[in-house]
C-alpha cells in the first residue's frame, strides 16, 4: 500500500504532511512505515526524523564508451542515437557525450563490431536509515541527485524499488514539485495520491494540472487544502465543483511554520491543530477502505 | 582555406549578417578565405529542431562538409570538442557581415580559439 | 558566462526549494525595472502570467521528441521491440506503449523486422509570446505529465532574447523552476546572473546550498536575497554564513508581510497592491541594484 503526497506547486507543505502522515500511520498500526523521499533534487524529509542515514547504493545509468581498436567508424551508433550523445567523425574519431545519454542501449545494440562498451554514469545515491520514537517506527529511504545531473527519474525508481523490497505494509512517498516526468515517476503505481493544494490561485492552478496527470494515470486521489488563510474556501469550492474528494483544510499557522523552519518538533505543533489530525484520520480511512 | 560561417541572411552573400549562435544557426555560408568568395550555401534545419545536442549535430555536419575552419558568435563546449577532435579551427566572437569577418581573419587580427566561447545551451 | 556579451543581461530567479517566493518577487521586480522582457521557465507550473494579466500576441505548438506507433496490420508479434526496449515501455501481451516509460529513443522502430513501428512527432505543449503593462512576457504550458525537457525552456528563452533584442531591452528576467535538474540547468544556461530566493527554513537552507553548487558547477555568478527573513532569524543567520562561505553576494533581507498572500489572492503584484509597505521599499532597492549589476 503506497500513498504518494504531491502538489504541483512547490512549498505547499508536501514534506510536512508526508512526515506527519508516516508517523501517524505507524502509531495507529503499531508497525514500521516506509518513508520514501522521491524529491531527489531537494530531499528534506530526513530533517524531521532523527535518523542516521547510510548510503545504500549508487545509481548509475548506461552510457557508451567506444573501443576505437574495434570500431569500424560505420556511424550507425550516431545514426540511431536521437539524443546526440555519440558522434563519429570521418574514419578516425568516435566521441561520446555521456550527459546527453538517455541510456537506451541503441548504440550498443546496433554496433556490429562490439566496439561499444558500457561506461556507467553515476546520477545519484540512495540512502536509508531507521527512526524509532516510542510507538512509531519509520524506515526512511532517500534519493540524492548528483549536482549537475539533469535526469532524476532513474534515481526515483531506485528509491521506489527499496520500498517494494521492504517488508513493511505501508509506504508514504514524498514527491517532487511540478507536473512532469519526475512527479509522474513518483506517483505511478501508488494506491492513493494525496494532492496538497496551497489555498491560493497559484496553488489551485498547479493542483488542477496535477489532477489531470493523476487522472490520466487512472490513480485514486484526494485533495487537502493547506495554508488556508481567513477560512478561504477556494480549494474546497473547486473540489465540490469538480466532484473531487476533499479531505479538509489546514489553516496557515505561524507556530507550525516556526517548528518547520527550525527542523523542530512539527509533531508537537501539529497536535495543537485539530484540522491536521482530521486530515490524517481521513487519509487513514481511505487507506483502510482499499 | 574553407571556412563555414553561421549567418542569418544567406542570400546576401559576402554581406550576409553573422548569426551569433553556432549550434542552432539555420544557415551557413562556406567561404573560400583566399578568394574571398562564397562557395556554397548550407541549410542547418535538423539541428535547429533538436532538443539537446544541437551543437554536436552541427559540428558533425561541419566535419562532413570538410571545412578547415568555422566562424560564429558563440561556440559551446560540446561543439568545440567535436570540432577540435576533427582538427577544425574555431573562430568565435564574430559579428557584423561575413566580408568584415573574413577580412579580420585573413589579416590575422582574430586568432582561432583554444577554448569554447560559451558555456553552452542545454 | 559571456562577460563579453553586450545587450540585455539575463537574470534567472531560482531557489532550489519550491514556494520560497520566486514568482511573487519576480513580478514585483518586473514592475519596478525599466526596459525588461520576462520569461517564465517554470513550465510545469507557470504562475507568473497570472499576476501580470498578459495579452497573448502569438501562440505556438511545441513538439518534443518522438513517440512510437505500432501498426497492428503489419505487426507479426515477434516481440523484438519488447526485447530491445531498455525502459520496459512496451507491454509484451497487449503491445501497448506506456507513454510514461517511453523515452522516445526510437530503438524499437529501428529493430522492428517488419518496419511496423512509426515514429511520430510528439506535441507536448504550447508557448505564448505576450504583452503586459511592464513589458513582453514569454511563458509556456506543458501538457500534463509530459517530459519537461530543456528544449521548451530553451524555446522560451530564445523568444525572450529575440524580443529583448527587438525592444533594446536592458534585462531579461527569468522566473526559474524549483529543483536542480534538467529545467533548472536549461534555465541558467546562457544566463548572466542567478538571483537566489532563500527561505529561512532548514529545508530552504539545504536546498539553497544545492542550487548554489549548481550555479558554481555551471560557472554562473549568483546573488541571494532572504525572503521572510524576520520569521526565523536563527536560520537566516545560518544562510548568511553559507553565503559568505560560498562567496555569494548577499543582496538583502525581505520581511514577512501578510499582504503578500492577500495580493496573490487578488492576483496583483505585491508592490502595486502595497506601494507603501516596507517590503516594497526593500524590493525597490533590490531592483535598483539588479539594474546595475
Amino acid at each position: 500500500m503506497r500513498i504518494a503526497i504531491a502538489s504541483g506547486k512547490g512549498g505547499t507543505g508536501k514534506t510536512s504532511i508526508s512526515v506527519l502522515l508516516a508517523k501517524y500511520l505507524s502509531f495507529e498500526s503499531g508497525q514500521e512505515v516506509d518513508f520514501l523521499d522521491c524529491d531527489c533534487e531537494a530531499p528534506n524529509g530526513h530533517i524531521f526524523f532523527q535518523v542516521h542515514l547510510t548510503p545504500l547504493k549508487t545509481v548509475n545509468i548506461f552510457t557508451p564508451k567506444v573501443d576505437t581498436s574495434k570500431c569500424t567508424f560505420c556511424g550507425k551508433c550516431s545514426e540511431i542515437c536521437r539524443f546526440n550523445a555519440i558522434t563519429v567523425l570521418g574514419n578516425k574519431v568516435a566521441m561520446t557525450f555521456p550527459e546527453l545519454c538517455h541510456g537506451c542501449y541503441g548504440c550498443f545494440r546496433v554496433c556490429e563490431s562490439g566496439a561499444i562498451k558500457e561506461d556507467p554514469r553515476r546520477i545519484g545515491k540512495v540512502y536509508a536509515g531507521r527512526h524509532e520514537d516510542g510507538a512509531t517506527r519509520i524506515h526512511l529511504v532517500q534519493g540524492v541527485l548528483r549536482i549537475g545531473e539533469a535526469m532524476s527519474p532513474p534515481l526515483i525508481k531506485a528509491v521506489l524499488e527499496e520500498g517494494e523490497a521492504s517488508s513493511n505494509l505501508v509506504a508514504v512517498t514524498d514527491c517532487p514539485p511540478g507536473t512532469s516526468c519526475p512527479v509522474v515517476t513518483s506517483i505511478k503505481g501508488a494506491d492513493l495520491v494525496v494532492i496538497v493544494a496551497e489555498s491560493s490561485p497559484f496553488g489551485l492552478h498547479d493542483a488542477a494540472i496535477l489532477t489531470k496527470v493523476v487522472r490520466r494515470l487512472g490513480l485514486t486521489f484526494a485533495i487537502v487544502a493547506n495554508k488556508v488563510l481567513d477560512e478561504n474556501t477556494l480549494i474546497h469550492e473547486w473540489c465540490a465543483k469538480e466532484g473531487y474528494r476533499y479531505l479538509g483544510g489546514i489553516p496557515f499557522s505561524p507556530d507550525f511554520s516556526m517548528e518547520y523552519a527550525r527542523g523542530g518538533d512539527i509533531f508537537k505543533a501539529a497536535k495543537r491543530m485539530p484540522e491536521i489530525e482530521e486530515v490524517l484520520c481521513r487519509i487513514t480511512k481511505m487507506v483502510q477502505e482499499r | 582555406m574553407k571556412i563555414a560561417i553561421s549567418v542569418i541572411s544567406p542570400d546576401e552573400g559576402m554581406s550576409a549578417v553573422i548569426d551569433p549562435r553556432f549550434g542552432r544557426a539555420r544557415h551557413f555560408l562556406l567561404v573560400d578565405i583566399d578568394k574571398r568568395e562564397v562557395v556554397k550555401k548550407v541549410e542547418n534545419i535538423d539541428a535547429f529542431n533538436m532538443g539537446h545536442g544541437a551543437g554536436i549535430k552541427t559540428a558533425s555536419k561541419m566535419v562532413e562538409l570538410g571545412v578547415d575552419a568555422v566562424g560564429s558568435g558563440f561556440v559551446g563546449p560540446k561543439a568545440f570538442s567535436v570540432l577540435s577532435a576533427a582538427g577544425i579551427k574555431v573562430y568565435s566572437g564574430l559579428e557584423g557581415s561575413v566580408s568584415e569577418a573574413i577580412k579580420r581573419i585573413a589579416s590575422g587580427e582574430i586568432q582561432p580559439d583554444s577554448a569554447p566561447s560559451s558555456n553552452g545551451h542545454w | 558566462m559571456s562577460d563579453n556579451k553586450n545587450g540585455p543581461r539575463e537574470i534567472v530567479i531560482l531557489s532550489g526549494k519550491g514556494g520560497t517566493g520566486k514568482t511573487t518577487i519576480t513580478a514585483s521586480l518586473a514592475t519596478m525595472m525599466d526596459k525588461i522582457v520576462m520569461a517564465d521557465c517554470d513550465v510545469d507550473a507557470s504562475n507568473l502570467y497570472m499576476l501580470l494579466s498578459p495579452k497573448v500576441m502569438r501562440e505556438q505548438d511545441f513538439f518534443m521528441g518522438v513517440r512510437p506507433e505500432i501498426s497492428r496490420q503489419e505487426c507479426t508479434q515477434c516481440l523484438v521491440c519488447v526485447d530491445v526496449c531498455a525502459f520496459g515501455a512496451i507491454n509484451g501481451e497487449s503491445l501497448e506503449i506506456d507513454p510514461v516509460e517511453c523515452e522516445g529513443c526510437g530503438v524499437c522502430a529501428w529493430f522492428c523486422p517488419q518496419n511496423a513501428i512509426e515514429l511520430v512527432e510528439n506535441r507536448c505543449g504550447k508557448w505564448f509570446s505576450s504583452e503586459t503593462r511592464f513589458g513582453p512576457l514569454v511563458y509556456a504550458e506543458l501538457f500534463p505529465g509530459e517530459e519537461n525537457s530543456g528544449k521548451l525552456v530553451f524555446a522560451i528563452k530564445e523568444e525572450a532574447r529575440r524580443l529583448a533584442e527587438e525592444r533594446a531591452a536592458s534585462h531579461i528576467l527569468v522566473d526559474g523552476p524549483p529543483g536542480i535538474a534538467c529545467p533548472v540547468i536549461s534555465s541558467i544556461s546562457g544566463a548572466d546572473h542567478a538571483l537566489l530566493v532563500a527561505e529561512p527554513t532548514l529545508s530552504g537552507l539545504s536546498d539553497l546550498e544545492r542550487v548554489l553548487d549548481v550555479c558554481h558547477h555551471f560557472h554562473i555568478k549568483a546573488s541571494c536575497i532572504i525572503n521572510r527573513a524576520d520569521l526565523f532569524p536563527e536560520v537566516t543567520r545560518e544562510i548568511r554564513r553559507l553565503l559568505d562561505e560560498k562567496n555569494c553576494t548577499f543582496l538583502g533581507e525581505l520581511p514577512f508581510e501578510k499582504g503578500v498572500m492577500d495580493a496573490n489572492q487578488r492576483l496583483v503584484p505585491f508592490v502595486e497592491a502595497y506601494p507603501k509597505a516596507t517590503l516594497t521599499r526593500r524590493l525597490e532597492k533590490i531592483a535598483a541594484r539588479l539594474a546595475v549589476l
